[in-house]
């Protein structure tokens, strides 16, 4: 019988895991958010000191360096942020084939699974990508090709092939969408299993991963509508008015301090926010997977197995 | 041993984990040839910094372009001979790394019969990749080009796909070729194209060890540059700095930027023996797996 996956389950699984575990969630969010603010607290300071009286000629050189600086700081942050992401989507994806089990450090590792699912998912971006571009470096070539068979034709035989290559782009993009939570599930590169059970789950995994965005972005402007209520309350609770004149970025100093708690309070909202765009990212698809791998939803991972990867000593 | 593509690719993490200590051999040989270019030609190296820093955002003459040229030549000159000696004792050391585990004194590096070997067969292979090479970018703008006679149009379809194909088949041939180092040094011979012979019928085993060989290792350079940011704050910053000191003496130089050139120069040389063995020991494994350990 073919595998098949429930699209209940799959898109049921990331409420699952919140109401399961929500210290996890908001912790996971937490960790994003203190990322991002780590770059922001470099960023910030630097808008404020913005040279912009005329004619500071050696201001304006001092400030670049001093911004360029920044730019590698923050460069470097970002990667970090990812590998944080990266742990993060893990854990989510360990707490969501999980229920019931407990586990240290909110199923966060820093180990070879992470390792493999980096790979996988730089893998499939990258073969992704370079298909799109011969995709697109034949559509060139035909399109040229075609040209002299008359305007009419040419224009009628492009658009039947960019029709082609965005079916087949997202099509690609579909069968290769599970190799990362399979990788995962397998504890080893599961290229070809992750290629081999999407085949014939495109339409409902393209459905799944549609529904999941709708949800994202519903989620999205609930939480903007509550943040953005947090900070308005806040500034009309203390009678604060926007200056008149902002002349330097310094002139919204008295404002920032001033809406210091309202910010404060905003956070853990902020934080379980993050917490939710994770689990809502990550556990459709590997509940997805790893019922199509078995056939039916497993209850739990193994995850005192060791991986059967080459760093066991022989 | 079965050759398991997957497997083969940890090959790698799997050296650092039983032997760390040749890591830092490994860096050692970096820092000591990083060190013996910058004595060699570290003014040169400043000029160029600040040459092409001066260049930016100008519309560079031809003058500009030839002093920038010669500099860069100069130190081509001496970087060159070096790069290809390390580059061929830092291989034949992580295939020896593999392929004999035993001798694992001075993190498996050595300067001899087997380095001159593997020395031989990188160069002859270099220049065969680039001739070969350079034959297939002709034949596939000739072809274009006759075809560009009679319909233009088409002669960019030919070219893009014998473009394409090109690309193929000098992957396909750099795979096939791919294990010459470790069969150097298993074999003890100069024999840069008995790889062909290992390598049929692996091609996609070993394309998919070494696509995931090369994530890994940028995936290592990336954590790297995490890793070194804070280092080279602390210190002073890394070569860019070597911009305004230009036409100073290396003495002069050393005495100023020393510190954050020290610090630039073992992030970098931990980072890039890290990444050596993420990148290289996949190739010896896969050889060990398909032919046995050259002892046995």
């Amino acid at each position: 019988m073919k595998p098949r996956f429930s699209f209940g389950d799959a898109i049921g699984a990331p409420v699952v895991l919140i109401r399961q575990r929500p210290l996890a969630v908001f912790v996971w969010g937490s960790l994003m958010i203190a990322m991002a603010a780590a770059i922001y607290s470099l960023i910030l300071p630097a808008f404020l000191s913005l040279p912009l009286e005329a004619g500071a000629q050696e201001a304006w050189n001092a400030y670049t360096v001093e911004m360029l600086q920044l730019q590698a700081l923050s460069n470097g942050l970002s990667l970090l942020m990812y590998l944080v992401l990266l742990v993060i989507f893990n854990a989510a994806g360990r707490a969501a084939l999980s229920p019931g089990v407990r586990e240290r450090f909110l199923f966060m590792r820093l180990g070879m699974d992470e390792v493999r699912v980096a790979v996988v998912v730089v893998g499939t971006f990258l073969g992704w990508y370079i298909a799109l571009l011969v995709l697109i470096l034949l559509g060139v070539g035909i399109g040229f090709a075609v040209w002299s068979l008359g305007e009419a034709t040419a224009v009628a035989i492009i658009i039947g092939y960019v029709v082609l290559v965005l079916i087949a782009t997202l099509v690609g993009w579909t069968r290769i969408s599970l190799m990362g939570p399979v990788t995962l599930i397998l504890r080893r590169f599961a290229f070809a299993e992750g290629w081999a059970i999407t085949r014939g789950q495109v339409l409902k995994l393209i459905a799944m991963h549609l529904v999941v965005w709708v949800l994202y972005m519903l989620t999205y402007l609930v939480v903007i509508v509550g943040v953005g209520a947090i900070l308005v309350g806040g500034f009309l609770a203390q009678g604060l008015v926007w200056p008149d004149t902002i002349e330097t970025p310094r002139d919204l100093l008295p404002l920032v301090r001033a809406m210091a708690v309202p910010l404060l309070a905003a956070l853990p909202v902020l934080a379980f926010a993050y917490g939710v765009f994770i689990a809502l990212m990550a556990a459709p698809a590997i509940r997805a997977a790893r019922q199509l791998l078995d056939g039916v939803p497993a209850a739990t991972m193994p995850t005192d197995v060791p991986a059967p990867d080459t760093l066991q000593t022989a | 041993m079965r050759f398991s593509a997957t497997e083969a690719a940890f090959e790698g993490f799997r050296i650092v984990r039983r032997d760390p200590l040749a890591i830092i051999f490994w860096s050692l040989a970096y820092v000591l040839t990083f060190v013996a270019v910058f004595a060699l030609v570290g003014g040169q190296l400043a000029g160029v910094m600040a040459q092409v820093e001066a260049l930016q955002g100008t519309e560079p003459n031809v003058a500009d372009l030839q002093a920038v040229g010669q500099s860069y030549f100069t130190i081509l000159g001496v970087a060159m001979p070096l790069g290809l000696v390390l580059g061929a004792v830092l291989s034949a050391g992580v295939a020896r790394a593999v392929l004999n585990p035993s001798e694992k004194a001075f993190g498996y590096l050595r300067l001899g019969g087997d380095e001159l070997r593997v020395l031989a067969v990188n160069i002859i292979l270099t220049i065969v990749m680039g001739v070969g090479f350079f034959v297939l970018a002709m034949i596939v703008g000739v072809v274009a080009g006759v075809v560009a006679q009679s319909n233009p149009g088409a002669a960019v379809l030919v070219g893009v796909l014998l473009g394409l194909a090109a690309l193929v088949l000098v992957g396909w041939i750099a795979i096939r070729l791919c294990l010459a180092v470790p069969l150097t040094m298993a074999e003890k011979r100069i024999a840069p194209f008995a790889s062909f012979a290992v390598t049929r019928g692996k091609v996609f085993s070993l394309l998919g060890m070494a696509v995931i060989a090369l994530i890994m290792s940028l995936l290592v350079s990336l954590l790297g540059s995490v890793i070194a940011l804070p280092v080279m704050m602390v210190s002073g910053g890394g070569l860019e700095q070597l911009a305004a000191l230009e036409g100073q003496s290396t003495r002069a130089i050393l005495q100023t930027a020393a510190p954050g050139l020290i610090a630039w120069g073992i992030v970098n040389a931990v980072v890039s023996a890290l990444q050596l063995a993420v990148v290289y020991a996949p190739f010896a494994a896969a050889y060990r797996d398909i032919k046995g350990l050259p002892y046995e």
